[in-house]
């Protein structure tokens, strides 16, 4: 099971499992590719999903303590949640945005609404502060009893459609609402300490949050309820007699939209631990799911429907990306065959270990899309087995040196677990293409050509490959009398090693924690690690604008407020809306 | 102005970087400065009034050790603040006791700048069953997996007598073995763990506070880590799209 760590943070422990489960774990030189990270869909595991299902199972309590907004639909609204730890406030404010004023981009400077998460009752001396630093966002001051700030802007493709709908008294063209996803998007959602924010270690002591993002997907979830609010109000007062309410399945069919940029991928580089924990509960799941021994009753029933409902769902999921939407059409096809195999020879899925098999099956013929799929599918039948681990989501991120190892060790640490990174020619300007930087624009993390670019002698260290490949070859260089010496002796004279040594010291033995391709390459497409990432989030209808950056949806098909708690609240992954 | 652990760490360790740290130095300097910080100990301002040190040339080159008996080593700093090498010098101490038969290791480091720098990684790297000792002037600490035990000169407000920059003598010493550290004669008790802990407790809760004077110092230097905008970079470095569509 999972093992926890001094900050009360658990980290999944194959080394805990039985025998038969770690044999099934897919070993990180599968899954720590780009190409493989870029494929993953969203599990049951995943932060949104774990948040649903929390806020159910706890009874969270929500009560719209204030809504003032005018007759354009500019103002105010505060959400109060009770928890069993204690109370927060949401609010979120809705203010003009010109047309030409909006953009998805970080570097953007207005916003069509504004939001803030924050410990405890929210006065009225901080919502009248919150109303003026938050639709400044980056450029506003914060609290520490302030934990999570946001902004959003309206979808110009379905916003207005859907309330001229409402206020007409019908409901939009759900194949329309389905195709766009969401009423509003959002480009930014800070947390952890960010211009006075509070601290992640306060979120952790107060105790209502306990796991990775958990505020911050908490945040999402309720801009998904201010949107609602916010249309409804739009067009009752519009139409005072005529307009109505958005019907459950119209609500249901709505997530939120979020692009996102470049920020997610030095993320995962630069919080390992975090990473390896994140990776580690999916493939444990899987692995657990993989070894149940014999086909159990209703579960390949289930596996059924949850396969219809996925290739529904696919169907649903538009991009006028080239390289998806060619992705997304053979997984259509992937599945659908699958289906009439399955159909054909139902006894596949009733032999010893059915789903080890199909995700065996799966491995050697059918693309990354469609193994992760099933992948997601698998883990889905089994939530006894698998929903525990969504609590070894966090880590304490420390890295420690051991100081007596010796460098003939560590040079054999390398040759074994960075492995990896040993074999590219770096000297190869192809492999040392992209230089990672942050910009002096709003700080907006970016990726620059090394060799066209300026600003590459203060690149990020985020070429891990490189960095462990060089001390390797530092290493290799020095004569063989002088390996005897220690990491502790080495580091004294030559503290430039210091940064890689750790990591290589202090991840060695977790092993997801490092992306096992050359980040620097002009291989390396950043979208796969967003990809990644926003998988692990709850993410879904992933429609990239370029390899550096993506649109997506939260928590459509997710419960609203009032379902929450409901028999079947949590039946809500790879979403299909019929027409 | 208030300001989040985060932004301190973030501060920090850009500040270090620009000033020539090596990756790791920089970090070990940041999460020292905000360990301090956090628990009320004068880490920013030891850390501003070394800047100019920082950014000598030589601020982050390496050490070289002269053993000076079994468990025994000495490091010269030549008026090198403790920042530019926390982690190193106590990580050294360790494996020093780690070779030690008696399981005692003993570092002396003159000409050192702002020594405080040395008790956060200090703190870090006591494990359960040890014990490490930290003094320098009229300050010395004792630091135990279960607690720890801070003594200065009586008379004087406690971060000012820690806060002390410098150059000064320093010893380090970790006993494999928790051998309870004596008290030093004529020094009194200096903050307590549960003041630290409440100081800790309390920036969490609101913050911390800084003066504004040198957070725009630090904002400066750690600017220079971020590479200048461009519309090459705009377009290229980060995708772009029309948000209306």
């Amino acid at each position: 099971m999972t093992k926890r760590t001094q900050d009360g943070a658990a980290s999944p422990g194959p080394t805990a499992e039985p025998a038969a489960v770690q044999a099934l774990m897919r070993p990180p030189d599968v899954v720590m590719r780009f190409a493989r990270l870029g494929a993953f869909h969203a599990t049951r595991l995943s932060f949104g999903r774990s948040l649903i299902r929390r806020m159910g199972r706890e009874n969270w309590r929500f009560t719209r303590r204030l809504v003032e907004f005018d007759d354009r639909g500019f103002g105010r609204m505060v959400h109060e949640i009770e928890t069993p730890k204690g109370r927060l406030s949401f609010v979120g404010f809705s203010n003009y945005l010109a047309d030409e004023d909006r953009t998805d981009r970080v570097i953007a400077e207005k916003w069509d609404a504004a939001f803030a998460l924050s410990a405890g009752r929210l006065g009225e001396a901080a919502l009248a502060r919150l109303a003026e630093a938050a639709p400044r966002q980056e450029a506003g001051r914060y609290a520490a009893d302030e934990l999570v700030l946001s902004r959003a802007n309206k979808s110009v493709r379905l916003f207005e459609t859907v309330a001229a709908a409402l206020a007409a008294g019908r409901q939009p063209d759900l194949a329309e609402v389905v195709r766009v996803g969401y009423l509003m998007r959002t480009t930014a959602v800070y947390g952890n300490g960010k211009f006075g924010l509070g601290d992640l270690a306060r979120l952790w002591r107060d105790g209502i949050f306990s796991l990775p993002y958990e505020a911050e997907m908490l945040s999402v979830y309720l801009i998904r309820e201010f949107s609602f609010a916010l249309i409804e109000h739009i067009a009752r007062r519009r139409n005072p007699a005529g307009a109505v309410p958005l019907s459950v399945k119209t609500k249901r069919a709505l997530g939120i939209g979020n692009a996102t940029g470049l920020g997610m991928a030095p993320f995962l580089i630069g919080h390992p631990k975090l990473f390896n924990n994140w990776i580690a509960a999916r493939e444990l799941a899987l692995a657990r799911v993989r070894a149940v021994p014999e086909p159990m009753p209703g579960k390949a029933k289930r596996f059924g429907q949850l396969l219809d409902r996925a290739i529904g769902h696919v169907s649903q999921w538009t991009t006028d990306d080239e390289r998806q939407a060619a992705r997304i059409t053979v997984l259509a096809e992937e599945l659908a065959a699958l289906r009439d195999r399955l159909q054909r020879v139902p006894s596949l899925l009733e032999r010893p270990r059915p789903w080890d098999a199909l995700i065996a099956w799966a491995e050697t013929e059918l693309s990354p899309e469609a193994v992760e799929l099933l992948a997601s599918l698998v883990i889905e039948l089994h939530p006894e087995l698998v929903d525990d681990l969504a609590y070894s989501t966090g880590s304490d991120e420390k890295e420690r040196i051991d100081p007596a190892m010796s460098l003939a060790e560590l040079k054999a640490l390398i040759e074994r677990a960075y492995d990896w990174a040993l074999p590219p020619d770096y000297d190869n300007p192809k492999e040392r293409h992209f230089f990672w930087y942050r910009s002096a624009e709003k700080d907006e993390p970016r990726l620059g050509e090394r060799f066209g670019e300026p600003g590459a002698e203060l690149e990020l260290p985020l070429g891990i490959g490189f960095m462990a490949a060089s001390l390797h070859r530092a290493l290799t260089r020095l004569p063989q009398t002088a390996l005897v010496a220690s990491v502790a002796e080495f580091l004294l004279e030559n503290p430039q090693w210091r940064g890689i040594l750790r990591r290589i010291q202090s991840l060695a033995h977790l092993p997801y924690s490092e992306i096992r391709d050359n980040t620097l390459s002009d291989r390396c497409l950043p979208i796969d690690l967003l990809r990644c990432k926003l998988s692990i989030f709850g993410a879904a209808k992933f429609d990239p604008k370029s390899d550096r950056w993506t649109r997506i949806t939260f928590f459509q098909g997710a419960p609203t407020l009032e379902e929450l708690g409901e028999p079947d609240a949590d039946d809500w992954g790879f979403p299909y809306f019929p027409p | 102005m208030q300001v989040s652990q985060f932004e301190i760490y973030r501060i920090c360790q850009r500040a270090l970087e620009g000033l020539g740290a090596p990756y790791g130095i920089d970090r070990d300097g940041a999460a020292a400065a905000v360990w301090l910080e956090a628990r009320g100990l004068p880490g920013l301002a030891l850390l501003a009034g070394d800047l100019e040190r920082l950014g000598n040339p030589n601020a982050f080159a390496g050490l070289t050790p002269r053993m000076s008996g079994t468990g025994s080593a000495e490091l010269d700093a030549d008026g090198r603040p403790a920042v530019a090498f926390p982690g190193a010098a106590v990580d050294f101490l360790v494996l020093l006791a780690l070779r030690s038969p008696d399981g005692r290791g003993q570092l002396a480091i003159e000409h050192c700048r702002s020594p405080l720098f040395f008790l956060p990684a200090a703190v870090a790297v006591v494990s359960a069953g040890a014990s490490l000792r930290l003094a320098w002037g009229d300050v010395a600490a004792d630091i135990r997996a279960d607690g720890l035990r801070i003594q200065i000169a009586s008379g004087q407000p406690w971060p000012m007598a820690l806060g002390e920059a410098g150059p000064l003598a320093v010893k380090l010493a970790y006993y494999r073995s928790a051998t309870p550290a004596a008290p030093v004669p004529g020094l009194k008790p200096g903050p307590t763990e549960a003041q630290l802990t409440l100081a800790y407790d309390r920036s969490l809760q609101e913050g911390v506070n800084v003066d504004d004077g040198l957070w725009q110092r630090l904002s400066t230097i750690a600017a220079r880590v971020q590479v200048p905008a461009s519309e090459v970079s705009r377009i290229r470095g980060a995708g772009g799209g029309d948000a209306n569509a």
